[in-house]
């Protein structure tokens, strides 16, 4: 069973996802149980979170994203019939919560060797590398279309497979490798045009 | 098999999601292929490496604040699902209410009378003085409607302001504010003085500004201060993030705890009292001269960024898991930070941020480590008097949570009321407020949860522990 991540460790404690039965949460959330609504929302704001942050990257309003996300969900609760996890469900609102707002964002040029500081979501706690890591993957994946965006995303950064991929984009899984495909193509060329590229990206990962 | 085709399961190989057919058929095609093998290789150290980059989950105050606007947006539709009954209850109110209106129309229509509800202006409407308010030279007082473009001016004391839909806002005098913009793109230009603002999350489309004539403090939802000075202006924040334009162009976000000054940082201001949150006369918006000449001391910056290095240890030791090293981390410098802290060459000014966070970290690893009696003592010394009121209601909060999880129903009924008055309209409010109900109400004092039950319910009719509320208000059978 794929279960996406929790919320730090300061909001975890009695509220593991994996230890929770899910399906219990929803009934109870949809007769507007505000503890149900809670538990489902603390157990599943780190995983969509990172979603949202991976699509849209470090904007003033990912904070807004997020919320909206959860309460398109929990408006649209008596549509999840649970034949997907609670978790892909949300992964798709997550998805077309950000692709409109994608949409309706200003086009911004991004460079790769842009030295200008990011809005700065990471926090002071991370190490230099973490957020100079973080900052050009931010980069490398503004430079993306938004639907190869969306598809590598999901694929390679959250390891959902090509079919989950297809089911949480509405798209065929033979677009979603093609998508993929042109997205990791894009990466490479990135990368062989600059090795520190490479380097930076797979920093602390054994060759 | 096809390179495309063997590209395809990179990731999945990587996942050990393939089936046995797969695995055969993928390393068949990478013992052939040289240019697949190169790929599988890069892919192989990528992915991983890219994963590592993620994001910084939301801390705790920012999922929590989050909580409460997901609940703010989600209310009208608590509300909308209502049984028959209610249903015909909210029908009848709706008679009223038609009947209601028809007679307003009647009374609007009366000649020579003037109507004057905080609605007619819908810029904003003075919801308290304690001191002498002008507008354009002219005293007012409480319930008086404000314009756009009025000019204020306040001698002394204080003045609190209702702006637009949902803005708080307190000036502190001396002060002159120039009032611009629309109820939904409201500006206050801040002259000298300080405001303290509390602004409701802004629906798409409204705004809210803070001018000086060095910067523009921009803001959708938080609670925050900016001072003006001949010269010099800074904002703090006690709570969200605001964007900051500085009067270069430059834009800067200030967050929790944060505080930005258009001048030096010296100049920065202390962090707030709890004299100026209580609503006392606020100080002087820049500070004391050797308390601004200590901050930037050679032994402040060093300790400054002792602390900050012991933030980040701590974090990374707490996202290992590992609570144990993290206390130790903290240990390590508490003597060191205490003495800067005491010292005059140092002072509180720069540092404190950091130290409130230190020991936020102390108190969730402590948490974390299962030691929930430290852990209380920790979240309550953060509520102490000099801290932000944001942080104080988030630290009593936490520990009235960890008492109500041990069935300490007195204690966590005590919290939660220290939560709710450290900020009475702070983003954790109603929860504190539910925690303080059902508290009383396993300690059988009713009427204290029926009492805190209506206070909720008025402050949040359609929160979702509105149900809940009615309940113990009697206003719903259980």
């Amino acid at each position: 069973m794929r279960v996406i991540s929790g919320p730090s460790s300061s909001e975890t404690e009695g509220s593991d996802v994996a230890a929770l039965d899910v399906t219990a949460l929803i009934d109870r959330a949809r007769h507007n149980d505000g503890a149900a609504f809670r538990a489902l929302f603390q157990g599943h704001v780190g995983g969509v979170h990172r979603i949202v942050y991976r699509m849209v990257g470090p904007v003033p309003d990912l904070d807004d994203l997020v919320q909206t996300v959860f309460v398109e969900a929990f408006r649209s609760l008596p549509a999840f019939r649970g034949e997907a996890l609670f978790s892909t469900w949300l992964a798709r609102i997550a998805v077309r919560v950000t692709m409109r707002s994608v949409r309706r964002r200003q086009p911004r040029a991004v460079m790769l060797d842009d030295e200008s500081e990011p809005h700065d979501h990471a926090g002071p706690e991370r190490t230099v590398a973490a957020r100079e890591g973080l900052a050009v993957l931010d980069r490398l994946l503004a430079e993306l279309r938004p639907k190869r965006r969306a598809a590598f995303v999901l694929h390679v950064l959250e390891g959902y497979s090509m079919e989950e991929v297809g089911a949480i984009l509405n798209a065929t899984p033979a677009a979603i490798k093609v998508r993929v495909h042109d997205a990791r193509r894009f990466i490479e060329k990135r990368c062989r045009r600059d090795p520190r590229l490479f380097d930076l990206l797979t920093a602390g990962v054994a060759p | 098999m096809k390179c495309a085709e063997a590209e395809a399961l990179f990731v999945d190989a990587g996942d050990e999601r393939l089936e046995l057919s797969q695995e055969v058929r993928l390393a068949g095609h990478l013992d052939g292929c040289t240019g697949c093998r190169e790929r599988a290789a890069t892919w192989r150290r990528l992915v991983p490496g890219m994963r590592g980059f993620a994001p910084e989950a939301p801390d705790a105050m920012r999922i929590r604040r989050m909580q409460i606007e997901i609940e703010r947006r989600l209310a009208p539709a608590a509300r909308g699902a209502r049984g028959p009954r209610e249903q015909w209850v909210r029908w009848s109110a709706a008679l009223v209410l038609a009947s209601a209106a028809a007679l307003a129309v009647v009374w609007v229509r009366r000649p020579a009378e003037k109507q004057n509800s905080p609605v007619a202006s819908g810029y904003g409407v003075v919801a308290g003085v304690d001191g002498e308010l002008t507008v354009e030279g002219r005293r007012i007082a409480a319930e008086t409607h404000l314009s756009a473009d009025s000019h204020l001016a306040l001698a002394a004391g204080h003045a609190d302001l209702k702006l637009g839909r949902s803005a708080h806002v307190r000036l502190s005098g001396p002060a002159r504010l120039g009032l611009e913009g629309t109820p939904t793109a409201i500006a206050v230009r801040l002259g000298s003085g300080q405001v303290d603002a509390e602004v409701a999350h802004r629906d798409p489309g409204e705004t809210f500004a803070v001018v000086t004539s060095e910067l523009r403090v921009e803001v959708r939802g938080t609670h925050f201060s900016v001072g003006a000075a001949p010269g010099k202006s800074w904002v703090r924040v006690d709570e969200g993030r605001v964007e900051v334009t500085l009067a270069s162009g430059e834009h800067r976000f200030v967050s929790t705890g944060e505080t930005l000054a258009s001048s030096p940082p010296e100049e920065a201001p202390p962090p707030a009292t709890e004299a100026s949150e209580a609503g006392a006369p606020s100080e002087a918006p820049s500070p004391e001269p050797e308390e601004a000449a200590a901050s930037s001391s050679p032994r402040c910056s060093e300790m400054r960024r002792l602390c900050e290095s012991t933030a980040l240890a701590v974090r990374e030791s707490m996202r290992a898991g590992n609570q144990a090293r993290a206390l130790r981390q903290l240990g390590a410098v508490a003597g060191k930070l205490r003495a800067a802290h005491a010292s005059p060459a140092c002072g509180r000014v720069g540092v404190s941020a950091c130290q409130d966070e230190l020991g936020y970290l102390r108190a969730e690893a402590l948490r974390g480590a299962g030691r929930r009696d430290a852990a209380i003592a920790a979240y309550r010394r953060l509520g102490g008097r000099a801290q932000p009121a944001a942080m104080r209601q988030n630290a009593f909060y936490a520990a009235a949570e960890l008492e109500a999880r041990r069935g300490h129903s007195a204690r966590a009924r005590a919290d939660y009321q220290r939560a709710l008055a450290a900020a009475p309209r702070g983003a954790l409010a109603g929860e504190s407020m539910l925690g303080a109900m059902d508290s009383a109400e396993a300690l059988g004092d009713h009427a204290a949860a029926a009492s805190l039950a209506r206070r909720y319910l008025g402050g949040f009719p359609g929160g979702l522990g509105a149900v809940r509320a009615r309940r113990i208000a009697g206003a719903e059978p259980p």
